[in-house]
C-alpha cells in the first residue's frame, strides 16, 4: 500500500498477470467489444469462432486474461482455458498439447461423475460421448483418483505427451496412445463435450489461443495441418464451443493469410482489434488505471502527477513511438520511481510536468525499446 | 575466332547472379576474355578511340577487321545490359516489396507465406514462393534467417546500407 500517493499498490506492471489482468484500463471500445462478446457467447448456444488481433504492446494477452476473469465471473456459464500457441511447432499435436494441458482437471471429473449418474447401459466407455476416444474416460478417472503417479501418466497420455510406456498405459487403464492428428481431435472432443455436458444453466468452453500469429513462421504443410485441426475440433461442436485466437502484428489485414478458407468462413464477422492509443486514449489509460488503484476518492484524477505532467509524458512518448499501453505504464514508472526516490515520502506535491520533462531528458532513455515483436503482449 | 560463352560459373569473379543473368558472363574474341561490362569503346560506344583500347591494337583488332563481328557483338551487348538492367530493377522491387511486407507484419515470416502477400499485393511483380526465398537467401543484410524458411526483417540498426 502506498498510502502517500493514495494508491493501494503499485499502478504500473508491464508484464501480464492473472491478478492485474483483473483491471481493465481505458481503452473504452474494446472494453465494449469485450462486454458484447461475452454477452453474446452467453446469450446463444451455437459455438463461435473470434479473432482478436492487436498491434504491438496493445496488451493483447493482458485483454485475453481480462476476458478469462470475465468468464469465471459467469458462475460456470463460461469455462475459460487460456493456452499459448508453441513456438515452430511440427503439427496439431503440439496445439492440442497446449489446450489439453490448461483444461480444468477437477471440473472436468465431476463431470464425469455426472456423466456417469446419467448412464445405465454398462461401461462409461461405451457413452457416445467417448466413442472416437474412450481412453478419456480412464485418463481422467485416473487424474481424479488421486494417485500422483497414475494422475501424471493419464495427464501425460491425454497431451499426448511421448515417453509413456506399456505399463505406464497399463496403470491409467488406456490401449492405445494419441498420435495422429485425428486422435488428438478426438480426444479434445471428448473433453470439450464432457466439459458442456447437460449443465443448467448450459456451460461453453471457451478456449483462447494466444499468439496464434506464431503459425505464420511454419512450413505449408504444418500450417494446414493446424488450420484443419482446429476446423475439425470446431466443426464437431456445433453448440458449446468458442474458440478465441489471438495474433499480433503490425497489419490487421495480414489476419488472411494465417488462416484457411475454411477457419476464414467459419469466423465471426466482429473482430477484436486492439490498435495503437491516440493521446486523448492514452491519457485516458492512465486516468482509469490510477482510479483503479486508488485507496480513497480523489479529486486529482492524476495524482501522484498533475493533469499536465501525464499530458507531457503522453506527449513526450508519443513524438518519439507509438503510444502503446505497456509503453505508457514503463514511463509513467520510471517517472514515479525517479520522483520518490528523490523526494522521499514527505513530500506528497504533485509530479510536474517540468518533472517529467526532466526525467525524461536523457536521450538514451528508452533507447531499447522499439515497436517489435519482443514487446508484445 | 574463337568465340564460347562459358558457363555461368566459369568466371572468377564472385559476382551476384540476377535471376540467370550474371554480370561475370563474358566471351572469348582471339583470346582476350570481353563482357558487356569489360569491352572496348567501339563494342559500347559510336565514338571510340582505337589507340586508347586496352583490349586490342588497332593493327591485329579482329574488331576493326570484321565490322559484322562488332555491329553484332555491340548489338548483343546492348540487349544483354538492357536485359540484365531491367533484371536488376525488378530484383531491386522484389527485394523493396519483400522488406515492407516483412517490416509492417513486424515479425518472422516462412516465405511460403510471405510469397502469397507479396503475390497479392503486388501483382506486377509475379513472385514465386522461390523467387522470395531466393531473394532473402541473398540479402542478410536486408533479411535475417531466424529458422529453416523463416525470415525477419532486419532492423535499420544492423542494417549495412
Amino acid at each position: 500500500m502506498y498510502e502517500h500517493l493514495n494508491l493501494k499498490a503499485w499502478p504500473f506492471q508491464v508484464v501480464p498477470d492473472s491478478e492485474f489482468a483483473m483491471i481493465w484500463a481505458g481503452r473504452r471500445q474494446t472494453k465494449k467489444q469485450l462486454e458484447r462478446l461475452l454477452w453474446k457467447m452467453q446469450f446463444a448456444p451455437k459455438s463461435g469462432l473470434h479473432l482478436l488481433w492487436a498491434n504491438f504492446g496493445m496488451g493483447k494477452t493482458h485483454t485475453l486474461l481480462h476476458l478469462r476473469h470475465l468468464c469465471q465471473q459467469t458462475q460456470g456459464r463460461l469455462i475459460p482455458v487460456y493456452a499459448v500457441m508453441p513456438k515452430r511447432i511440427s503439427g496439431f499435436l503440439e496445439v492440442h498439447r497446449a489446450i489439453v494441458s490448461q483444461l480444468p482437471w477437477d471440473f472436468l471429473g465431476e463431470q464425469l461423475v455426472k456423466v456417469g449418474s446419467n448412464w445405465s447401459s454398462g461401461s462409461l466407455t461405451l457413452h457416445p460421448m467417448f466413442s472416437k476416444s474412450p481412453g478419456v474416460v480412464n485418463a481422467v478417472l485416473a487424474i481424479r483418483g488421486g494417485d500422483a503417479e497414475k494422475a501424471t501418466a493419464a495427464r501425460q497420455w491425454l497431451i499426448a505427451q511421448p515417453g509413456l510406456t506399456a505399463r505406464d498405459l497399463r496403470a491409467v487403464g488406456v490401449t492405445y496412445r494419441i498420435k495422429t492428428p485425428e486422435d488428438a481431435i478426438n480426444a479434445l472432443t471428448a473433453l470439450t463435450r464432457l466439459a458442456t455436458f447437460k449443465s443448467n444453466p448450459p456451460t461453453k468452453l471457451v478456449v483462447m489461443l494466444d499468439e496464434y500469429q506464431r503459425i505464420g513462421e511454419l512450413k505449408s504443410r504444418v500450417m494446414s495441418e493446424v488450420n484443419a485441426g482446429l476446423h475439425s475440433y470446431y466443426n464437431e461442436h456445433p453448440n458449446g464451443l468458442e474458440v478465441i485466437l489471438s495474433v499480433s502484428f503490425g497489419r490487421e489485414d495480414n489476419v488472411a493469410y494465417l488462416l484457411s478458407d475454411e477457419l476464414k468462413s467459419r469466423a465471426e464477422p466482429q473482430s477484436i482489434s486492439l490498435d495503437l492509443l491516440s493521446q486523448v486514449e492514452a491519457i485516458e489509460f492512465i486516468r482509469d488505471l490510477l482510479a483503479h488503484f486508488r485507496l480513497r476518492q480523489d479529486e486529482r484524477w492524476a495524482y501522484p502527477f498533475s493533469p499536465e505532467a501525464v499530458e507531457m509524458l503522453v506527449k513526450h512518448i508519443a513524438e518519439a513511438k507509438a503510444l502503446t499501453p505497456r509503453r505508457l505504464m514503463l514511463y509513467a514508472n520510471h517517472v514515479l520511481l525517479e520522483s520518490q526516490l528523490a523526494r522521499g515520502p514527505d513530500d506528497t506535491s504533485e509530479i510536474t510536468p517540468q518533472e517529467v520533462k526532466e526525467l525524461l531528458a536523457d536521450p538514451r532513455l528508452g533507447a531499447m525499446d522499439v515497436d517489435s515483436p519482443d514487446m508484445a503482449g | 575466332m574463337d568465340e564460347i560463352w562459358p558457363p555461368e560459373t566459369d568466371g572468377e569473379e564472385a559476382t551476384v547472379s540476377w535471376a540467370g543473368i550474371s554480370r561475370s558472363e563474358h566471351i572469348w574474341v582471339d583470346g582476350v576474355r570481353i563482357s558487356p561490362y569489360d569491352c572496348p569503346d567501339c563494342l559500347k560506344w559510336e565514338e571510340f578511340d582505337c589507340d586508347q583500347c586496352a583490349f586490342f591494337s588497332p593493327e591485329t583488332c579482329p574488331l576493326l577487321r570484321d565490322l559484322f563481328l562488332m555491329l553484332d557483338t555491340r548489338t548483343f551487348f546492348v540487349l544483354y545490359r538492357e536485359r540484365f538492367e531491367a533484371q536488376r530493377k525488378r530484383q531491386q522491387r522484389l527485394i523493396r516489396a519483400v522488406r515492407s511486407e516483412l517490416q509492417a507484419h513486424g515479425r518472422p515470416l516462412h516465405y511460403t507465406v510471405l510469397a502469397r502477400m507479396v503475390a497479392d499485393r503486388h501483382p506486377k511483380l509475379r513472385v514465386s514462393e522461390r523467387s522470395v526465398l531466393k531473394i532473402m537467401a541473398h540479402h542478410p543484410e536486408v533479411f535475417e534467417k531466424v529458422a529453416e524458411g523463416v525470415y525477419r526483417y532486419r532492423k535499420a540498426s544492423k542494417h549495412r546500407r
